[in-house]
């Protein structure tokens, strides 16, 4: 039985009312301890030397793997410079609003690995510590990129680094298309190759195989598509492309869809929870993944086929959508008690020789591009910093700052994205009425 | 049948000089009391004072609260399509699913109650799925089960008919799984039932059968009319529980509203709003409407009951 | 309108139909009674079953084989679903569940006792009112407070501990089980507490001597489930607790199908299966107590 509740003989509900007379006393204590929650602050520390031996915690969020790897690094720093490091990984998704509620409460961690889309979100809260006083001293950043940097750069005050390169792309099954006679696409195929391949795909199989995953409700990916045609996501805080843009996207997954090369919608939905080892791609029913593919060891882990990867289809080089940064950032605590010896640990952890060693592609592409050439990788990650090596010299367009493609209500818009993409998969909605919705709902979460 | 308050009974058992000397007994109240009395005014009162400030303001947990007037619950209840789609999907979970869920009760509670021998080892099989119900182990089965490659396909194709469909995936289905999940659970309602049948006399059987009623009759004119307050009571306790539902719609629906919001839970929405979208006042607003909802059915549900419940002390 | 409580599982009238004497027609009437009884267990339980011999085939026999008994029967996903990849196991939710479940339970035998002793026992001013109130919260869907303690809880860095699941408890925010105890303690007879008070125990002592050795049932009751519901309590786990080393059963739960790098379903099962055990040897142990105390809860004939 879940909570009973027992009834009244009475025919009348008791008013709810009554007590509001009590409450009126314990509501003032309420409302002052939440008008005491504005958590804007000045760092507690003014000083820009690392203390050392001090105790620090940093939150993160990802796998135990990259749990394992991170306190290595510690142990490896705490060896150098004393003192203690508490790691706490939080789980993946509302990862955001653990974060949020440690920082209203006070509490948050002195180093946050961030997530991409939020960096902007905790940067314009002032929660975040400028970190351009420790450099050049505590924090070298001589051997990044400038176009890899300059994402952190919000509100003219540089206030995250990023924790690895990345670039979005298509994890490919080359064992299983091995076994088809066919080959890896060529990074830079276009779309109408694209279409042509995974048909091949299905028929070759004799329709055991899905010819591609349906990608319809993947933000990122369309994020791409939509720089294809020289538009952004958002412009200035409100939706950057068009209708048509939308109804041109939905309508590939469509036609895919009908004739057998994408799996039927239901199907996508199913397998959207899970984990990786839930994807069509480790269960072995479709040939591909369309991710950051910094997790193409995780992805490799799960499968004994060989894996892959290339570029997103895309019209022309010159219009490949497809731009390089990094989609994990670190930041600094705004009211951390050490702000500098932060800084310390995490130059420690980008420009660090055997830091970087042990993290190796775990964040994606190491920043730091000397040692990113020097680094042993293992082979799969080898793939990987390949591919983002390629991008950047061949594919990479300029992209806007963290701010302009996170503005605020971008996460539920990204909600919505997928919602509206299911329910148009499932042919539960139209494509027209889909879009619609979206940019009725879009407009209302970025107003 | 169902006890009210003390103190029309209370007043009766003291004699005058018993209730004199229970006088001084405040102090005593008080002390037992107080562990109530903080934790009503501290986590009952209190809350549900703030949480209604809360609803007429824009709160987002980093800053401080703005007031906004009623501009959350003019967005909720005009401009937000999600909003009205979670209300929908709830209002069609709690008609189909508690109607469903209370009739297998009353029909098992009938069966069982015919006096067959091990009645207490079949009570408690059918208590079972009840009693895990609500973990999320059994949440996550069910994804499994009515997923493509799930239970229920399988057991399709053995008598014949060959799916492939995903019934968690596919947004006409979905929400059917999670009524179904519910209904599964119909022990607890089941068992109260099997004790109302038992209250029900036994001579009001016999003289009935005695002039020459069958067994439905006898259903009907006996059992279901006395077991109104009973009907009654599993109808409002299932009622307010159903319109809270939250870890099975979260877990079967993949941590979101499951495809096209079609498993988007009026409390899931809430969730979503409060601890995903950092829109603390607006999800007061929305709980606040979900109490004067439940509240609003509760009572039409208490003031229909006239028509239709008999008390047998009536 | 009776205040005795009845002894539970007992009736004074069972109304089962009498069985008469046994004509064929009402002998082949039983016996489809049982085949339908039978067909529904089999029916309700399936799933269940399911789970058990899922948890107990290998990943590539769960969807393969829809026959119930694998073909072969390895324990390997119990293994590997017990050890985690950060080399903790299964065992620490398990735990944590069951120490926050305890902490409820003391809470609310203690708390809830109490204010049900007032309740039913004490006279005082405004009584009516207090119960009326009680009965309300009992009655209020937890949706409306919960923000507001959210943000009370995180306000004094209580977030991401036990604190929030536990500490109320001890403040009888359980309303349900003071009235499950008043209602227990009303029938327990007065000449009792009268004859304590002649002897010159005061109100705490009565309550300590004579009603608590009394209220035993209703306390086991009220422990009981409790902890079912601390257990399974999904929605205050997920928004009071992050840290993993905390997690709880329902959250770890989750983790096997949110987590990336999670292979199959086999070790997902097998946890599944560990983490009803704890409600099942309980279920077992006190069944007749469950059912009874479901059934008189809110009868009282």
């Amino acid at each position: 039985m879940k909570k009973g509740q027992p009834v009244h003989h009475s025919h009348r509900v008791p008013s709810r009312r009554s007590f509001l007379g009590m409450g009126l006393s314990t509501a003032g204590a309420a409302a002052l301890s939440l008008a005491g929650c504005d958590a804007s602050g000045s760092p507690r520390s003014s000083s820009v030397t690392p203390q050392g031996s001090v105790p620090l915690r940093m939150s993160a969020y990802g796998s135990a793997a990259r749990q394992q790897k991170l306190q290595q690094v510690f142990k490896l720093y705490t060896k150098k410079n004393g003192g203690e490091i508490d790691l706490e990984l939080l789980s993946n998704e509302s990862y955001s609003q653990k974060l949020s509620t440690q920082v209203a409460g006070g509490n948050a961690a002195d180093i946050q690995a961030l997530f991409q889309n939020i960096v902007a979100q905790f940067a314009t809260k002032n929660t975040l510590a400028p970190l351009d006083r420790y450099a050049p001293k505590t924090l070298d950043l001589s051997h990044f990129e400038e176009r890899s940097v300059s994402g952190g750069v919000i509100g003219g005050e540089r206030v995250a680094l990023p924790l690895g390169d990345n670039a979005y792309g298509v994890i490919w099954d080359k064992a299983a298309l091995a076994d088809l006679g066919m080959s890896v696409p060529e990074p830079g195929h276009t779309w109408d190759e694209f279409i042509t391949f995974a048909n091949k795909v299905r028929e070759k199989s004799g329709g055991r195989l899905y010819g591609s995953i349906d990608d319809s409700t993947d933000i990122n990916g369309f994020q791409v598509f939509v720089r294809q045609r020289g538009k952004e996501l958002y412009r200035n805080g409100k939706l950057g492309f068009s209708r048509t843009d939308l109804e041109d996207w939905y309508e590939i997954w469509a036609g895919l869809r009908k004739s057998g090369a994408a799996p039927p919608g239901d199907l996508t939905v199913q397998t959207a929870v899970g984990g990786f080892g839930n994807s069509l791609l480790v269960t072995g029913k479709a040939p591909n993944f369309f991710i950051y593919p910094n997790v193409l060891s995780a992805f490799q882990y799960m499968t004994k086929n060989q894996l892959g990867v290339s570029t997103m289809p895309m019209p022309s080089a010159s219009k490949s959508g497809h731009s390089v940064r990094a989609s994990n950032w670190v930041a600094v605590n705004a009211r951390s008690s050490h702000p500098a010896d932060a800084a310390s640990l995490i130059d420690f952890m980008l420009n660090d020789e055997e830091a970087a060693g042990i993290l190796q592609a775990e964040f994606a592409a190491p920043p730091n591009l000397q040692l990113r050439k020097a680094l042993d990788f293992s082979e799969t990650d080898r793939l990987f910093i390949d591919y983002v090596n390629l991008v950047s010299q061949e594919f990479a367009q300029p992209v806007p700052s963290l701010a302009s493609e996170f503005p605020s209500g971008s996460s539920q818009v990204m909600t919505a994205f997928v919602t509206i993409g299911q329910s148009v998969a499932t042919n539960y909605q139209s494509i027209s009425s889909g879009a619609d919705s979206f940019f009725s709902q879009a407009e209302g979460f970025l107003s | 049948m169902l006890s009210g308050l003390p103190s029309r009974t209370s007043t009766t058992e003291g004699t005058p000089k018993a209730t004199s000397r229970r006088r001084p007994q405040g102090k005593w109240a008080l002390l037992f009391l107080s562990p109530w009395i903080v934790g009503l005014l501290v986590f009952t009162a209190g809350p549900l004072i703030a949480s209604l400030y809360l609803s007429f303001t824009d709160y987002d947990l980093l800053s401080s609260p703005q007031w906004i007037g009623s501009g959350n619950y003019t967005r909720m209840l005009t401009g937000d399509p999600v909003w009205r789609q979670s209300v929908v999907v709830t209002a069609v979970y709690v008609a189909v699913a508690v109607p469903l869920q209370l009739a297998f009760a009353l029909l098992l509670a009938t069966v069982l109650n015919r006096g067959i021998k091990g009645m207490t080892i079949w009570r408690a099989l059918y208590y079972l799925p009840s009693l895990f119900g609500s973990s999320i182990a059994i949440a996550i089965l069910w994804r499994q089960i009515f997923g493509a490659e799930g239970l229920l396909n399988n057991v399709l194709g053995m008598i014949g008919i060959e799916s492939t469909t995903s019934w968690i995936g596919d947004p006409h289905w979905s929400l059917g799984t999670l009524i179904l999940l519910r209904v599964w659970e119909f022990g607890s309602p089941m068992i109260i039932f099997l004790a109302g049948l038992r209250q029900i006399p036994a001579e009001l059987y016999e003289s009935a059968s005695l002039d020459g009623a069958g067994a439905v009759r006898r259903f009907f004119s006996i059992t279901l009319p006395m077991l109104t307050p009973i009907v009654f009571f599993n109808l409002i306790l299932q009622v307010i529980n159903a319109f809270q539902v939250f870890g099975s719609a979260f877990i079967i629906g993949g941590g979101h509203g499951g495809p096209g919001n079609s498993m988007l839970v009026y409390t899931l929405y809430l969730y979503q709003a409060a601890f995903n979208d950092f829109q603390m006042g607006y999800a007061a607003a929305m709980a606040w409407f979900l109490l004067v909802v439940i509240g609003a059915v509760t009572a039409v549900n208490f003031w229909l009951s006239r028509y239709w419940v008999h008390y047998s002390d009536e | 309108m009776t205040t005795t409580t009845q002894p539970a599982g007992t009736s004074t009238r069972p109304s089962a139909t009498v069985p008469r004497a046994a004509a064929p027609g009402r002998r082949a009437a039983r016996a489809l009674l049982y085949i339908v009884l039978v067909i529904g267990v089999v029916a309700m339980l399936y799933p269940l079953v399911w789970l058990l011999s899922a948890s107990l085939k290998p990943a590539d026999e769960i969807f393969g084989s829809a026959g119930l008994l694998p073909d072969t029967w390895n324990v390997a996903n119990y293994e590997n679903g017990w050890i985690s990849a950060d080399g903790s196991t299964f065992g620490r939710p398990l735990l944590n569940s069951i120490l926050v479940s305890l902490g409820a339970v003391t809470g609310n035998i203690l708390a809830c006792s109490l204010a049900a002793f007032a309740f039913a026992r004490l006279e005082f001013p405004f009584k009516r009112t207090a119960f009326a109130l009680m009965m309300v919260t009992v009655m209020l869907p937890a949706q409306v407070t919960i923000i507001p303690q959210y943000i009370l809880f995180n306000n004094l860095g209580w977030v991401d501990t036990y604190l929030p699941l536990v500490l109320p408890k001890f403040f009888a925010v359980d309303a349900f089980f003071i009235f499950l105890m008043v209602q227990f303690i009303r029938g327990i007879p007065r000449d009792l507490d009268d004859a304590a008070a002649l002897d010159g125990c005061s109100p705490g002592g009565i309550y300590l001597k004579v009603i608590l050795p009394l209220l035993r049932p209703a306390l086991v009751t009220t422990a009981i489930f409790t902890f079912l519901w601390t257990y399974n309590d999904f929605f205050s786990q997920l928004i009071y607790i992050s840290k993993a080393q905390l997690y709880t059963v329902p959250l770890a739960l989750r983790q096997f199908i949110d987590g990336t790098g999670q292979s199959d379903y086999g070790p997902m099962f097998a946890m599944s299966v560990l983490s009803l055990l704890p409600t099942l040897v309980l279920f077992l142990i006190f069944q007749r107590l469950i059912v009874d105390g479901i059934s008189t809860s809110g009868m009282k004939g």
